[in-house]
């Protein structure tokens, strides 16, 4: 369940054209969103994720911007007019903000694309940009009614399986961002047909899903958990795509761009071959 | 090997000059003699005696080719000892150390069979062991009855007797001991004795380092007196434990009286009244 | 009773035992194929197994396998037959090398964990592997381990001398542990590869989960030639059961056996350390337990060793993957469990047979 606990929006000092001149936030996903959604001259600090392309959606745009390592410490010199935290933030970080009465939104990782609209909503309204939010919001729902529509002229209901595998063979656990993402895909998870307490790799071959999701990056220094993907029986299991990580870490509209990816790949995998259609 | 061993004109076992360093205690300095008698056929059993730290584990070493000499060498049947690889070697000289000791449990038979030399070293080939000669060497030892004990359970007598046994099992010409009777109650010391005593009569060459004047002077028919590394004196054991000698070199007042089988009037030198000997 | 006095060979008079122990290793073998690799999934079936054997030898023969057989196939040739090959391999090699250090230097407690020689040949793994040389040279990791190993093991022998007393081999042991862990930690914190800080785990408890074949050609030839080394060491071995000295009279080359030895160790464990990480106490166990079975013949202890140590690592690994636990565990932490206790008694021993002298 959603919840965003917007406080002491009433002490938030706001600008001429009511809104809060100087934001910090404590968390990669916050950071998207404020970066997104807020005019360059608002920010006053991100994290210093945001700037990293294996993680953020927005590193191009987080480069000008001053970095905190998502402690309280690194911010509170710049004495923000708002804070954006995550719902898991730290004890330690809520009560510093509370000691300090400093206006704080607290935004609750996004597990399905409705949350994420929900987010920015939320965000959008905290940062006084709410014309910037709707419009945001709108463009997302036209995106994803097209992909939807499209499916739905294809008129297939096969759902092939997909697994989302990443280094040391841990997938995705289903109730998250990326599981939500496939189902709407028109996926079904693969470890649902199967139970196990954890993942290995003779697991993951008698899965056999149709499609192996894997991360676009590899790092140019090996380690023992990638080098697990490299196994031939989960290298050579299934039809693979790679999915940029820091498209679905956090919900941004970057997820409908995901949809649209697995949707091509589905469209592929699904489709009717020559001899087959009428 | 055998052209080595068989070589009739050759002294068994001959120092020339003999120097061996070592760090610590007990240094030998040209050390010559020769051991064993020209014709091959028959023995002889040398003691080799000295106060402490005189050289005498030190020459031991050195003849068994175990120490390299700083100058000098060992010739066995005319060939330098240092010049031989391990195993030629293995087959001409046996040797016991002081104290020996064996660290893993086990039998004595089994400690009775690593005397052999081994020629091979891969896994299938058969023991180069005779039944026969094992049944002997456990007779002449008195093992027989020891054979599937296991070592440390014996009594020290008895565990020199499985020593020896492994000494004698090699069959070489030059036998080795250092102190076989260390330990010893003096019953195992005349037993000890008299078997290395019956080796050499059968020809072999073998050299003894004794502690006990009494038990030298008994079974041997040469002792050499070593003291600080050079020989002191060298033939019949009454002649070398002369009066003169024992006070020089052991600080003891006592003769040796040929023919009979030890020390007479054993008592400390007057000018030494503060060595207590009590043996 | 007149003795019988046999004339055998080295491997004579032990027929029960080796019968014993090849039968053991064949048949945890077969389960190691048959069992699934984690609990919950299906075995194979022995017919399943023929076939799939069958295929892989007469690839030309005309077999058709159904998907599901195909599947199988795959899960044996490629998973569970390398993680069966190694488990076998490793376990042999560390069996082997403790029984030879043992022998060495007399002493029951040696063994290349405890040494540091696995914990080194990790670290000499680590460098290879994370600093990326690996990537275009594979073979870098087996003989960065093997180099590690063996400078521990020469540095083992300088630091607690040839005749090592108890407690100088362990502390030496302890000193070169302490080392080599101190920059396996410092390698993988410096990668910059943000998983590999997470993997010290594996190169100090090792693993054989989701080894490839590709894992087996890198080692195995490697651990197969330190196993011929320290074999050629055998009856060394046995006439050092006397001391060096007497050894050497005996017509033993001591430089001849310390390089078997040492060299052998270094190839062995350095190799197989680099696939799987550090196993501890198989070579602590299995010789403790083997040697009354052998009459202490230091020579015997091998062989019995290096099969007996293929069977507990094998033992060991089933474990490992059947225990229904979330998460898979170490093999190292099993071994551990069981060698540890056998570790605080042989002290104990060590400790009164040294008070009764």
């Amino acid at each position: 369940m959603w919840r965003a606990s917007i406080l002491l929006i009433a002490s938030l000092s706001l600008n001429a054209v009511g809104q809060p001149a100087r934001v910090a936030s404590l968390n990669l996903c916050t950071d998207q969103l404020l970066v997104l959604l807020a005019d360059p001259n608002q920010v006053a600090s991100v994290t210093w994720l945001s700037q990293d392309s294996r993680t953020s959606s927005v590193a191009k745009q987080s480069q000008s911007f001053a970095t905190n390592t998502g402690r309280f410490s690194d911010i509170a010199h710049l004495q923000p007019d708002l804070v954006l935290i995550n719902s898991y933030a730290a004890a330690a970080t809520r009560q510093a903000l509370q000691a300090l009465k400093l206006a704080t939104v607290e935004i609750k990782p996004a597990a399905t694309v409705a949350e994420i609209t929900t987010n920015i909503r939320v965000t959008a309204m905290a940062l006084g940009q709410t014309e910037r939010g709707n419009a945001m919001i709108t463009q997302m729902e036209q995106d994803l009614a097209a992909i939807e529509s499209a499916q739905a002229k294809r008129n297939t209901n096969a759902q092939p399986s997909a697994l989302i595998l990443q280094p040391n063979i841990i997938t995705v656990s289903s109730g998250s961002l990326p599981s939500h993402l496939l189902i709407r895909a028109g996926f079904v998870p693969a470890l649902q047909k199967f139970s196990v307490g954890y993942t290995n790799t003779e697991a993951i071959a008698r899965l056999r899903p149709d499609l192996l999701i894997l991360g676009d990056h590899r790092n140019k220094y090996p380690s023992l958990a990638e080098q697990m993907l490299d196994h031939p029986l989960v290298n050579q299991a299934a039809a693979q795509i790679k999915i940029h990580a820091a498209d679905w870490i956090c919900g941004t509209p970057r997820a409908i761009a995901v949809i649209s990816q697995l949707d091509t790949a589905r469209r592929r995998l699904t489709a009717p071959s020559p001899a087959d259609s009428q | 090997m055998t052209s080595v061993s068989n070589k009739p004109n050759q002294v068994p076992l001959a120092a020339e000059g003999l120097t061996l360093t070592r760090s610590g205690t007990g240094i030998v300095s040209s050390f010559s003699a020769r051991f064993g008698d020209t014709r091959g056929d028959q023995g002889e059993l040398v003691a080799i005696v000295g106060p402490n730290g005189s050289g005498k584990t030190t020459l031991l070493q050195g003849l068994a080719g175990l120490l390299s000499p700083t100058a000098g060498n060992v010739k066995v049947h005319g060939q330098i000892l240092a010049e031989l690889s391990p195993l030629p070697r293995a087959k001409l000289i046996a040797y016991l150390e002081q104290n020996p000791r064996v660290h893993w449990r086990l039998t004595v038979e089994a400690v009775i069979r690593l005397g052999v030399p081994q020629e091979k070293v891969w896994w299938f080939s058969e023991d180069p062991l005779k039944k026969e000669f094992l049944e002997h060497i456990c007779d002449l030892t008195f093992c027989q009855d020891l054979r599937h004990h296991t070592i440390q359970d014996l009594s020290s007598g008895e565990q020199m007797r499985a020593h020896l046994a492994r000494l004698l099992i090699a069959n070489t010409p030059v036998v080795l001991a250092d102190e076989p009777t260390a330990n010893l109650d003096p019953f195992y010391q005349l037993q000890c004795m008299q078997l290395l005593s019956n080796i050499a009569a059968q020809g072999k060459t073998v050299v003894v380092v004794l502690h006990d004047l009494t038990l030298a002077t008994r079974f041997c028919n040469r002792m050499i007196l070593l003291n600080k590394g050079t020989i002191v004196a060298d033939g019949r054991p009454s002649e070398v434990l002369s009066e003169a000698n024992l006070r020089r070199v052991f600080q003891l007042k006592a003769s040796a009286v040929a023919g009979e089988t030890g020390l007479k009037e054993i008592g400390v030198a007057p000018e030494y009244p503060w060595t207590i000997l009590n043996d | 009773m007149t003795a019988q006095v046999k004339r055998s060979s080295l491997l004579g008079g032990h027929k029960w035992l080796w019968l014993s122990l090849v039968s053991l290793n064949l048949v945890l073998g077969w389960a190691a194929l048959i069992l699934p690799t984690a609990p919950g999934l299906p075995s194979m079936e022995n017919i399943q197994l023929l076939q799939a054997f069958s295929e892989a030898l007469f690839p030309s023969a005309d077999w058709r396998l159904t998907p599901l057989a195909a599947l199988e196939q795959q899960i044996l040739m490629e998973l569970k037959l390398p993680r069966a090959i190694l488990a076998l391999s490793v376990g042999c090699s560390l069996g082997l090398v403790g029984a030879s250090l043992q022998g060495l230097l007399h002493n029951p407690l040696a063994e290349p964990g405890i040494l540091g020689i696995s914990s080194a040949g990790a670290l000499g793994a680590t460098l290879t592997f994370y600093s990326g040389l690996a990537a275009t040279l594979p073979m870098a990791v087996p003989l960065g381990g093997i180099a590690g190993a063996a400078i521990a093991t020469l540095g083992l022998f300088l630091l607690a001398g040839r005749q090592a007393h108890t407690a100088t081999l362990i502390l030496a042991g302890i000193a070169i542990n302490a080392l080599a862990g101190g920059l396996t930690s410092l390698v993988l914190n410096l990668s910059p590869n943000p998983f590999a800080a997470m993997e010290i785990i594996f190169w100090q408890m090792g693993s054989l989960a989701d080894r490839s074949m590709s894992h087996v050609w890198l080692s195995l030839p490697l651990m197969l030639l330190g196993w011929v080394s320290v074999g050629a060491a055998a009856r060394s071995l046995r006439a050092l059961a006397l001391g060096e000295f007497t050894a050497r009279s005996l017509g033993i080359s001591m430089p001849m056996v310390r390089l078997q030895i040492i060299g052998g160790a270094a190839l062995a464990v350095g190799a197989a350390v680099a696939v799987t990480g550090v196993i501890g106490f198989v070579g602590l166990i299995v010789p403790h337990v083997l040697r009354s079975v052998v009459k202490q013949d230091p020579a015997v202890l091998l062989p019995a060793s290096a099969l007996g140590g293929a069977a507990l690592v094998t033992a060991a690994d089933l474990a490992v993957r059947l225990l229904p636990l979330q998460v898979e565990l170490k093999i190292g932490v099993l071994t551990a469990l069981i060698g540890a206790p056998f570790f605080f008694y042989l002290i104990a021993r060590q400790r009164n047979t040294a008070d009764a002298n």
